[in-house]
């Protein structure tokens, strides 16, 4: 009972689900068609200190993987002042790193044609600055 | 169906298997997906509860709560490893772990790695007491694997109804591998970027794996020990690349194996004590 109970909401989840029905959502795993032409996005949160260098933020410091990040992209790009939290959870976890004043969301955009990689550009999506 | 499904299988590969499943659970929580932990330092804003969290009405995460979780989690697992209580120490691990991940997975981004690693924790305590060293087969053992064996097999297959669905036909034939060496690739995988044809074919093959994974649950036994090694082969390949690794999937994965040699091996070695003893 149980059994068949869980193969049809696995099949459902597959068929009709989202993320959202996890454990039951659709196996997502690179299921997406990457562009044979077009635009790659990469993004990442990157970091000034107040030692006035310019840092890639690691996972460790934000507290957020990069999916996740890109995730919650449209929520950064219109309330940046929530890059603050990044700037905390730094200054909680490295306290004897130098203390994030600038937060910028940045994305990495490859070119792509014909599956070959042409060219790159780097775009501020959302950006805080200490006050 | 039911007679495959319910077909006897030794105790002892449950009771190993139950070693490595939850001896697992410590390494994810404190090793390898460590994220989950961070999560308590998020602000309350950027929790977005799944389905199962809102039907449970699960607390938001916070500070304190998330440790709470990992310790009981912990705590219990320790009772599980410990082989008391299988029933209720297993269904405790099965239901603390379950809320540790809709604690990892509701801050933007869902992972589906660990379907057959959640199968496992749910059916393994049904199976009840189970010793390593036993000689006993059972059809509760049975089904229980077979049930992690069928969830190991649907994350293969069904993730190319995903790429059917998402990508559609031409997943195949699209760009892909390209976009995911761009954005994860390890320096000394980058040149694969220049041989395009080459990530089509396995772009082909991946979805060929995937169609093919049923099999492992039909062919002779000699055949699924093959495939498995191919799968994990898979995974580390994908690993070495791309940084990705399924580890509680592969967890689960051991469900093929005949585990329970490794628990006939501690009982010779027990039998071997007395004797040596008498040498002495």
């Amino acid at each position: 009972m149980g059994l068949l109970l869980g193969a049809g909401l696995l099949l459902l989840g597959s068929v009709r689900g989202s993320d959202d029905w996890f454990p039951f959502g659709p196996f997502l795993m690179y299921a997406g068609a990457g562009p044979t032409d077009g635009v790659v996005e990469s993004t990442a949160l990157h970091a000034t200190t107040a030692a006035g260098a310019h840092v890639v933020v690691p996972e460790s410091s934000s507290g957020m993987r990069r999916a996740e990040l890109e995730g919650q992209l449209a929520t950064f790009v219109a309330r940046p002042q929530l890059l603050a939290a990044v700037a905390d959870t730094h200054a909680q976890r490295q306290p004897r790193e130098a203390r994030y004043i600038g937060v910028q969301v940045v994305q990495r955009r490859y070119e792509v044609h014909d599956r070959r990689v042409v060219g790159h550009t780097d775009v501020v999506l959302a950006g805080w600055g200490a006050p | 169906m039911s007679r495959w499904l319910f077909a006897p299988a030794p105790l002892a590969r449950v009771a190993v298997l139950r070693l490595l499943v939850y001896g697992f659970v410590p390494v994810d929580v404190l090793l390898t997906t460590t994220y989950i932990a961070g999560h308590g330092d998020l602000p309350a804003s950027a929790y977005q509860p799944l389905m199962v969290g809102r039907l449970l009405h699960l607390p938001t995460p916070s500070a304190l709560l998330v440790p709470a979780v990992e310790v009981a989690l912990l705590l219990a697992t320790a009772v599980a490893l410990s082989g008391r209580a299988p029933r209720l120490a297993g269904g405790a691990v099965a239901a603390l772990y379950l809320q540790w991940m809709l604690i990892g997975m509701s801050y933007g981004k869902v992972d589906h790695d660990r379907f057959a690693f959640l199968v496992a924790l749910a059916v393994l305590p049904t199976v009840g007491a189970a010793r390593p060293g036993s000689r006993e087969r059972s059809a509760a053992a049975g089904w229980a694997l077979r049930c992690i064996q069928l969830a190991v097999v649907a994350t293969y297959f069904l993730s190319t109804i995903a790429k059917l669905r998402y990508g559609g036909w031409g997943w195949p034939n699209s760009g892909t591998l390209t976009w995911a060496l761009l954005r994860r690739g390890h320096g000394f995988a980058l040149p694969l970027l220049d041989h395009p044809e080459l990530l089509r074919l396995a772009q082909w093959g991946i979805v060929g794996m995937e169609l093919a994974s049923p099999l492992l649950l039909v062919v002779p036994r000699r055949w699924q020990y093959l495939g498995v090694a191919g799968l994990v082969v898979f995974h580390l390949a994908t690993f070495a690349t791309i940084g990705i690794i399924f580890l509680p999937h592969l967890v689960a994965m051991a469900a093929f194996l005949p585990l329970e040699r490794l628990g006939g091996l501690r009982v010779r070695v027990r039998d071997c004590v007395p004797a040596t003893r008498v040498a002495q």
